[in-house]
């Protein structure tokens, strides 16, 4: 009994070190084929990393490849993730000194601590030298990527918020869009629609985003111009904004935050199943709502008055080159291609926003979708009407976004009234912004 | 007669509880597998049903292609080889270090006790930078090294765990080997090893799984696409902010749980053979 | 602290306490006991590998974790240090921080004797069934290894939600639905209840010790005439205790460190109410660039959960029974 127990004992040991040995080595060997790029004559590797899906990983990696065939000498080694754990990773890289080439950048706050680091090179100088052709975007939007006058990052599409709504249900509740409107017809519509079909009128709004939106209707902005305050200073702008969306979620006509809580995703939305016919978010979201409601959906530019300074064009994201590359004339000739390449373009499919180079945009919406085509056309439309975006967001923007979020969500559930709230928000947030 | 059908009452009544748990443990496992089914775009339109409106199986096909032509294939293999090394090194190294810290007397032991413990009480998420520049500077980034070293000198959850098995061993076993000549090494192998297998099992199941669904260590270490494991992969479906294939990564999600589930389903035998120490008496 | 190694030739010949007949048998270095019976040499070579890896692996991590504590490291750039400020704050100027210390109180302490209390009775169920248990094992551990996918995430707010199965299922009883979801009384609850139902891998756990038993126990037991009730408090429940510890040791340690189930349900609202410690925590590090005060919070709930460790192991003195003597 025993000798046998010793005996198997021994063979499962010995079974499992020859294992462990064996698989060893091909760990090994298999990270050194990987790594066997040379440094001779002029071949070179370009790593870049980038966010996204399923679509924009097939979508990128063809254009790559694309470029590495009018590109022999040049092999670019993709490092493409999901969004969660992108920046995460990038910080770990950025530590450790080992940024790629090429890393896909975040508007806002992510932009402005990458330059605050000085971990981002300025692309002007190949603008300046024609390396990367500038001259179809709009130089409201290329100046999006400068910060501190240098230019960090190249654009790669464009957003503006929107209300998407389903003029079906509009018709049927007896009303339309009208022309120009303002925040009152907005109610008026909704609550038409709420009324008649016994559904929510509109989708409860996102502070986060729309509360922006509103600041810049009333000739003011999130935050001062060099990011150490908030932009505005009468409180009474954010208490109109609560007591308006407090009224729509009391009368029933915009649903609580029980409500939205339980909202699954994008596809999940009131507006997809058709139950508002309201919903205020950005552009690039509409072709999921869309496709996932099974009918078109059309947009609109947000309520006034003074809808053009409330309005911007927003980019989607970047492309960065970072300081720690050694080649970063290669990285810039790559970012030339990516935005202006027609050919290229075609692929991406608007993938990352409605394409900043005013050549492509016209030649991808001339085959555009319905859905995408509305998209297209409403970015020109917001093109015309609107101002530059803000851009002075402070390292802490996202803890006080999310700060305004909270106080959002204790005015709604009635835990505090508007001016409570608004008094609550300014004292915290300056108390982040003072840390 | 009354006696016999009172038994089988009872029984009846056991894997009745048994059956009715089982269904509503796994309702969520049943609609993921589904939705896996479901047209991408109506998964969240249809989400009260478990059952799809239409038949969508090309979810697997579309899903199984991966991202640019590296497919879950690639996928899978690296997972399978992440996972069965680190398994193998983490229940060899911690049985060891179970048996030295549950049977064998030693100054210090308790110091290192605490210590192992104490590695247990900070979340990965914050030494995770420092480890990185850590692996940097030993060159293993885009390797595998880091993920499945550490398992090789130890994974406190099993040392513990296995010292706890250990201790429910009774002591007069070790002490009639010491009498037949064994010294603590023989002790270990011939007596503690196959009493402990339920124990060794139990942690090579749990091993297998945390390694296969690890996501953030793969995540910072890998940057080669090619060298990815599957929880990695599964991510790159998903963007919140764009249009997400659902229906594919629903698909894949379901086919990763196909491996857990085999391993599960053949190692839990081995926990079920109940031990019965009069044999070495 | 240094191991004191014995010496092999100074300690040869000298009696030890149990059986010394094996001693002449054994050549080499390796059963040498000093006087009090410790056997240092072989002790540190069976711990070596966790000794070795501990200081070439995870040392390093800890130590400059526990550094970065005191700095205002922002992620990207160089670490400042900045002495006691990130614990100042924490500890007067941070509502927050209490706020999610203590959602993380209530979750532990209900979550974790919710988990092990089911864990065990199913665990006691499924020791008994004989037929197809390996098929009930498997499927009644599944759950857990979905893990804190997206999955999860979808079905939690399908199944909580208003208009979700739990409400249907009230519904049908007459009872008026509740938005356990939205309403910050009760979110936290349905994230209880999430811990409860993945019980799988504490399950496994007791049913591996259960198994361990010796049926000999039992028999004689009934031999004697004990019945089930009695058989299960004089047999299975003192011979179940070192596996109840380590349970419970992990399970109060996995329960404050519990992170994914806010993370992915619920985003710690409405209304911070299922605001996780460690979700504070990650969000501070990761989304506020705050990394230096998020390893300040770390190295504070380690403190506590140390505390709470220290004090199970304490008393398990009273109450776990071990076949060998623990000193």
């Amino acid at each position: 009994m025993k000798k046998k127990w010793l005996l198997s004992g021994l063979a499962l040991l010995l079974l499992l070190l020859t294992a462990c040995s064996g698989g060893s080595d091909s760990s090994s060997s298999s990270s050194d084929a990987g790594s066997g790029s040379s440094e001779d004559g002029d071949d070179i590797t370009l790593r870049i990393a980038w966010w996204g899906s399923q679509t924009r990983h097939d979508m990128t990696l063809e254009v790559i490849e694309m470029y590495e065939e009018q590109n022999p000498n040049v092999t670019i080694e993709s490092e493409f993730t999901g969004w969660d754990g992108y920046f995460e990773k990038m910080s770990a890289q950025a530590v450790g000194n080992n940024l790629p080439d090429i890393m896909q950048m975040n508007f806002g706050e992510y932009l402005n601590q990458y330059a605050d680091k000085n971990l981002l090179a300025d692309l002007s100088e190949f603008v300046d030298e024609g390396v990367i052709d500038a001259n179809g975007i709009s130089p409201e939007l290329l100046d999006s990527g400068v910060v501190d006058g240098k230019l960090l990052g190249i654009p790669l599409g464009m957003n503006a918020l929107t209300v998407v709504y389903d003029e079906e249900m509009l018709t049927n509740a007896g009303t339309s869009m009208p022309e120009d409107w303002t925040w009152d017809d907005f109610e008026a519509a909704a609550t038409a629609v709420h009324e008649e079909l016994d559904v929510y009128g509109t989708r409860l709004f996102e502070i986060d985003n729309i509360f922006e939106y509103y600041l810049r209707t009333h000739d003011a902005r999130f935050f001062n111009d060099d990011g150490t305050d908030l932009g505005y200073t009468d409180d009474q702008l954010l208490i109109d904004y609560f007591t308006m969306n407090k009224n729509l979620v009391d009368e029933g006509i915009a649903p609580g935050f029980d409500v939205v809580q339980q909202i699954k995703g994008i596809e999940d939305e009131l507006i997809v199943h058709g139950n508002a016919p309201f919903d205020l978010r950005w552009s690039n979201q509409v072709v999921a709502l869309s496709s996932a409601a099974g009918r078109p959906l059309k947009l609109a530019m947000l309520p006034g008055p003074n809808t053009e300074e409330g309005m911007f064009l927003k980019p989607a994201s970047f492309f960065s080159v970072t300081e720690s590359s050694e080649q970063k004339e290669e990285a810039a000739k790559f970012l030339d291609f990516f935005t202006n390449s027609i050919e290229a373009n075609k692929i991406l499919n608007a993938e990352r926003g409605i394409p900043v180079d005013e050549e492509v945009r016209e030649e991808l919406a001339a085959a555009a979708d319905e859905n995408n085509k509305a998209i297209y056309d409403y970015i020109d439309l917001v093109g015309e009407n609107s101002s530059p975006v803000d851009k002075n967001y402070p390292a802490s923007a996202t803890e006080i976004i999310t700060l305004l979020t909270e106080v959002d969500e204790k005015v709604m559930y009635g835990q505090i009234t508007p001016e409570e709230g608004a008094k609550e928000f300014r004292e915290k947030a300056k108390e982040i912004l003072a840390r | 007669m009354d006696g016999k059908w009172q038994k089988r009452l009872k029984k009846f009544s056991q894997h009745f509880i048994i059956i009715v748990l089982i269904v509503i443990m796994l309702y969520p496992l049943v609609w993921m597998i589904g939705s896996s089914f479901k047209e991408s775009s109506k998964i969240f339109v249809e989400a009260h049903s478990i059952i799809p409106s239409s038949w969508h199986p090309e979810n697997y096909i579309e899903g199984w292609k991966g991202f640019g032509g590296i497919s879950f294939f690639t996928f899978f293999k690296n997972s399978f080889f992440i996972v069965i090394v680190t398994t193998i090194g983490s229940i060899i190294s911690s049985t060891f270090i179970a048996y030295g810290l549950a049977r064998v007397k030693f100054r210090g032991k308790k110091f290192w006790f605490a210590m192992m413990m104490m590695t247990m009480m900070l979340p990965f998420e914050m030494v995770m930078i420092p480890q990185y520049i850590m692996f940097n500077n030993f060159d293993m980034i885009n390797t595998y090294w880091p993920l499945i070293l550490p398992n090789f000198f130890g994974v406190p959850f099993f040392i513990f765990l296995i010292m706890q098995f250990i201790r429910t061993i009774p002591i007069e076993l070790d002490e009639a080997a010491k009498m037949d000549g064994c010294n603590t090494f023989s002790i270990f192998f011939r007596i503690i090893v196959p009493l402990v297998t339920p124990a060794m099992m139990t942690a090579a199941i749990f091993s297998f799984y945390w390694s296969w669904s690890d996501f953030m260590g793969p995540l910072i270490y890998i940057s080669k696409p090619e060298l990815y494991p599957v929880s990695v992969a599964l991510k790159l479906f998903s963007d919140p902010d764009n249009l997400t294939n659902w229906g594919a990564m629903f698909a894949m999600s379901t086919l990763s749980l196909v491996p857990v589930f085999i391993v599960f389903f053949i190692f839990q035998r081995y926990i079920v053979e109940g031990i019965s120490t009069s044999g070495l008496k | 602290m240094l191991p004191r190694k014995s010496d092999p030739v100074a300690e040869t010949g000298k009696y030890t306490r149990n059986s010394p007949a094996p001693k002449l048998k054994i050549a080499g270095p390796f059963n040498k006991k000093n006087k009090n019976g410790y056997q240092n040499v072989t002790g540190y070579l069976f711990i070596s590998p966790f000794i070795i890896g501990f200081i070439a692996l995870t040392l390093y991590p800890i130590v400059y974790s526990f550094f970065l504590s005191f700095t205002d490291f922002d992620l990207l750039g160089t670490p400042n240090f900045i002495g006691l400020g990130n614990y100042e704050r924490m500890f007067t100027g941070d509502e927050k921080f209490w706020i999610s210390l203590k959602v993380t109180f209530t979750y532990a302490l209900t979550a974790v004797p919710l988990r092990l209390v089911f864990a065990l009775a199913v665990a006691m169920l499924l020791n008994r069934v004989v037929e197809f248990v390996g098929l009930y094992r498997t499927l009644l551990y599944l759950p857990s290894i979905i893990g804190g996918s997206i999955a999860i995430s979808i079905l939690w707010r399908q199944l909580f939600g208003n208009d979700g199965a739990l409400n249907s299922l009230l519904g049908f009883f007459g009872i008026s639905g509740h938005s356990w979801l939205g309403d910050p009384a009760t979110a936290l609850w349905t994230l209880v209840a999430l811990y409860g139902w993945q019980f799988g891998s504490s399950m496994l756990i007791f049913l591996a010790g259960l198994r361990n038993i010796p049926k000999d126990y039992y028999e004689a037991a009934s031999i004697d005439g004990a019945g089930a009730w009695s058989q299960f408090v004089r047999i299975t429940l003192p011979l179940l205790t070192p596996v109840i510890l380590f349970n419970l040791v992990m399970q109060t340690i996995q329960g404050f460190m519990a992170f994914t189930p806010s993370y992915v349900v619920t985003q710690g609202g409405p209304m911070d109410s299922t605001l996780l410690y460690v979700l504070y925590m990650f969000r501070r590090a990761f989304e506020f660039f705050d990394m230096g005060y998020a390893s300040a919070m770390a190295w504070v709930m380690l403190v506590i959960i140390g505390i709470l460790t220290a004090i199970i192991f304490k008393s398990s003195k009273h109450w776990v029974h071990y076949e060998q003597d623990e000193k």
